[in-house]
C-alpha cells in the first residue's frame, strides 16, 4: 500500500488552474523529484500537500486515509521547507532550530538533538552566533536542520540544493539517504539532476493546463 | 498549554531582542500626548477635562504603531507558513502572539501614564482611575487590531490600511474608556463603564482569534 498518494490533483492560483489530474504515490522510503519549468507548479505542488494551498480536485491520502479528514494528524507527521528559510536573525542559531523541536521532553535530550543536527550540517561551530552573521549558504543549512529535530517520516523540500556548495549538497544527499533508509519519504523539487536511490519522477508540465487562445477570447 | 506557553516565550524573546522597538512606541505615546497642550496653551480646566480622551487616543495610535508588525515579520520570512502548518491551533497561536503585544506595547503605555499625565495636571486619584479604564480596555486595542494586522497581510499598504480598518472599531473603547475616567472623576459612579469596557475585551477575545484565524488562512494561501 502506498504511504503517501495524491489522486487526480487540480489547483487553481488567482482563477488559473495550475495543474490538473496529477497522480503520483509514494511508498516507504521512496523520493519523488518534482520537476519541471518556472511557473509549472511545483512550489505549489508542495504547499497543497502541506496543506497551505487547498485543491480545487482531487484527494490527497496518507497511510490510507484521506488527509482531509485529518490534517493535524498528517501536518504532525511532516516537515516542510519552503524558499523563506524561517529563520530570526536577532535569535541563536540554536534557539532558532530549538524552536522547531518538538520530539524530546527534557532539555537535556533536546539540547543533544540539536547538537547532533547542527553537526551534521557542520553548523555546530556556530551554535551561539547570531542568525543575522550567517551566510546564505549556512542560514540554509540551519533551515534544513528543522528536517533532523522535526522527526517527521513526510518531508516537502522546495528546491533544497540551491545555495548549497557541493560538500553541502552531498551532505543533504546522505541525510535524504539516511531518511529513505529509516523509513521516511521526501518530495523536492528541483532543476538539477539529483541521483538518489528509490527515486521516482514528476514532471509537472505534463500536468499543465493548455490553454487555447480561442477560450480566453 | 506547554505548546502555548513555548509560543509565549518565543514571542517574548524576540520582543526582549528588539526592544529599543519597544521604547520607541512609548516615546511615541509620550510625544503625541505631549503635543495637546502646545496646541491648547496654559488652560489648565480645559487640560485636565480632555485628559482623559487624549491619553486614550495617543494610547490607541501607539498599539496600531505596534500592531503593524504582529504577523508581517513571520510572513515575510516564512515563519507563517510553518506556524499554520504546526501543531498549535492558530487561534491559540494568535491569542498567544496578542497577548505578547498586549504586555510589550499597551503595558508600558499604561505604566508611563502618570509620567504623561504631569503634563496635564492630573490628580493622583484621577490618574489611578485613567489607569484602571486602559487596563480593562485596551487588550481590546490589541485584539481588534491583531484582526486588522491578519487581514492586510499580503497588501501593499497594509500600513495604512490598518488604522482605516481597525479605527472606526476603536470609537466605543474610546467612548467608554474617557467616559469612565471622568465620570470617576467627577465623583459618579464609573462601574458601568468599566463594566462595558470589560465587556469588550471579553467578546473581542472571543471573536478576534477566530476572524484573524480565517484571515490568516486566506494569507498563507
Amino acid at each position: 500500500m502506498p504511504l503517501l498518494q495524491g489522486h487526480a490533483l487540480a489547483c487553481s492560483r488567482g482563477g488559473r488552474e495550475v495543474f490538473h489530474d496529477l497522480t503520483f504515490s509514494l511508498e516507504v522510503g521512496e523520493t519523488l523529484l518534482i520537476t519541471g519549468a518556472n511557473g509549472s507548479g511545483k512550489s505549489t505542488l508542495l504547499r497543497l500537500i502541506a496543506g497551505l494551498v487547498r485543491a480545487s480536485e482531487g484527494t490527497l491520502s496518507y497511510q490510507g486515509n484521506s488527509v482531509s479528514d485529518d490534517r493535524a494528524a498528517f501536518q504532525a507527521d511532516l516537515c516542510y521547507i519552503g524558499h523563506a528559510d524561517a529563520l530570526k536573525n536577532v535569535l541563536s542559531v540554536e534557539e532558532n532550530l530549538a524552536f522547531w523541536d518538538r520530539s524530546h521532553s527534557s532539555f537535556a535530550e533536546q539540547g543533544d538533538s540539536i547538537a547532533t543536527a547542527l553537526e551534521q550540517l557542520d553548523l555546530l561551530a556556530f551554535r551561539d552566533v547570531s542568525t543575522r552573521l550567517l551566510s546564505a549558504g549556512q542560514r540554509h543549512r540551519l533551515a534544513l536542520a528543522r528536517l533532523l529535530v522535526s522527526s517527521a517520516s513526510v518531508w516537502l523540500l522546495d528546491e533544497p540544493s540551491v545555495a548549497l556548495d557541493s560538500t553541502s549538497q552531498e551532505k543533504l544527499f546522505d541525510i535524504l539517504k539516511g531518511h529513505g533508509n529509516k523509513g521516511g519519504i521526501t518530495l523536492l523539487t528541483t532543476h538539477s539532476e539529483i541521483d538518489l536511490p528509490r527515486c521516482k519522477r514528476l514532471t509537472l508540465d505534463e500536468f499543465a493546463v493548455h490553454h487555447h487562445p480561442e477560450l480566453i477570447w | 498549554m506547554s505548546l502555548f506557553l513555548r509560543q509565549i516565550s518565543r514571542e517574548l524573546r524576540l520582543a526582549f531582542r528588539q526592544r529599543a522597538d519597544l521604547m520607541l512606541v512609548v516615546l511615541f505615546f509620550a510625544l503625541v500626548a505631549a503635543l495637546f497642550p502646545f496646541a491648547i496653551g496654559p488652560h489648565s480646566n480645559l487640560l485636565i477635562r480632555i485628559a482623559p480622551g487624549v491619553l486614550w487616543v495617543a494610547a490607541m495610535l501607539s498599539v496600531l504603531l505596534s500592531i503593524e508588525r504582529l504577523f508581517l515579520a513571520d510572513y515575510e520570512d516564512g515563519t507563517l507558513d510553518l506556524l499554520v502548518i504546526g501543531p498549535l491551533p492558530l487561534e491559540l497561536l494568535i491569542l498567544a502572539k496578542t497577548l505578547v503585544n498586549w504586555v510589550t506595547t499597551a503595558l508600558p503605555l499604561i505604566i508611563a501614564t502618570p509620567v504623561v499625565s504631569v503634563i496635564y495636571g492630573l490628580s493622583g486619584e484621577a490618574v489611578g482611575w485613567l489607569m484602571l479604564a486602559m487596563l480593562l480596555g485596551t487588550p481590546s486595542l490589541s485584539l481588534t487590531g491583531a484582526i486588522g494586522a491578519a487581514l492586510t497581510l499580503g497588501t501593499r499598504r497594509g500600513g495604512i490600511l490598518i488604522p482605516l480598518l481597525v479605527l472606526p472599531l476603536y470609537v466605543p473603547t474610546l467612548i467608554f474608556g474617557a467616559l469612565g475616567a471622568e465620570s470617576a472623576l467627577a465623583g459618579l459612579s464609573a462601574t458601568p463603564y468599566f463594566l462595558l469596557l470589560g465587556a469588550i475585551t471579553l467578546v473581542m477575545l472571543f471573536v478576534a482569534p477566530l476572524a484573524a484565524a480565517a484571515a490568516l488562512r486566506q494569507a498563507v494561501e
